[in-house]
């Protein structure tokens, strides 16, 4: 096992650290959210103050994409590239969170696939 | 834009808190608690923790690439192949030792006969735990 990281004050000593689900999806209606919680501690957020950090989300599971596919192998050269990740962003304008993950990749003879999962998200609130 | 998720409105039941573990692919998670200045995490018992306790981030995208000679055949002839492109999070924690283990795979390349181009990875994460009370 390699080194094991520890945050060794928790959450910076900020006191009482909260967090509410928000679902599994690619876009969340934060600003809905709010408006429509019965808990004080959400009621009282502004869609407007928050920010792309008081969100954290994680993949709900392999995004992945294949494809079977016929070349005409005079072709002898061949090559691959691809690139993936998080994308995770939120506009106070309209209160949305949009977040999934993805990938993509290119054969030269293949053309290009490309795959697009949900998040879980939940929203950080912290008293 | 597509369709956008408006969450349940909840409240008013039991309250979910979080911590911060960290960033990188091993967390030790009861050291975490222990050092907790909040309460109701310093009271949560590592040993009852589950994979579904942790919510794991990427910290880095990732990208590939690679090239070769793939064998000739005389002009004409066909093969099929394939192109894969995957990611997804990997997270593994031992109740009896309180540590963490969490990483984002990924996967990606098309296969030819002669120079299969696959290539694959992991990137670290960033590490929160989850807990609801009862």
């Amino acid at each position: 096992m390699g080194m094991v990281s520890t945050m060794l004050t928790g959450n910076g000593g900020r006191g009482k650290s909260c967090c509410v689900y928000l679902g599994n999806s690619t876009s969340f209606d934060v600003k809905t959210f709010i408006q429509n919680s019965r808990d004080p501690a959400v009621k009282r957020l502004k869609y407007q103050n928050l920010t792309v950090n008081d969100f954290v989300v994680e993949g709900s599971a392999n995004a992945s994409r294949e494809f079977i596919y016929s070349y005409d192998s005079q072709y002898m050269n061949v090559s691959v590239s691809g690139n993936g990740g998080l994308t995770k962003s939120y506009n106070s304008s309209t209160g949305v969170l949009t977040a999934n993950i993805h990938t993509s990749g290119t054969a030269t003879q293949g053309g290009t696939v490309t795959a697009t999962g949900n998040v879980k998200a939940y929203l950080l609130l912290t008293a | 834009m597509g369709s956008v998720s408006v969450p349940p409105s909840g409240g008013g039941g039991s309250k979910t808190y979080y911590l911060y573990l960290g960033t990188g692919t091993s967390f030790n998670v009861q050291n975490a608690i222990m050092s907790s200045t909040d309460r109701n995490i310093k009271s949560i018992d590592y040993t009852k923790l589950t994979n579904d306790n942790f919510i794991i981030e990427p910290t880095s995208g990732f990208s590939y690439s690679g090239s070769g000679e793939s064998e000739r055949f005389e002009p004409g002839w066909t093969g099929s192949s394939t192109n894969i492109s995957r990611m997804g999070p990997s997270k593994s924690y031992s109740a009896s030792t309180g540590v963490l283990t969490a990483k984002y795979n990924w996967y990606g390349g098309a296969s030819y006969r002669v120079c299969p181009q696959y290539k694959g990875g992991s990137v670290s994460c960033k590490a929160y735990l989850i807990y609801t009370e009862d």
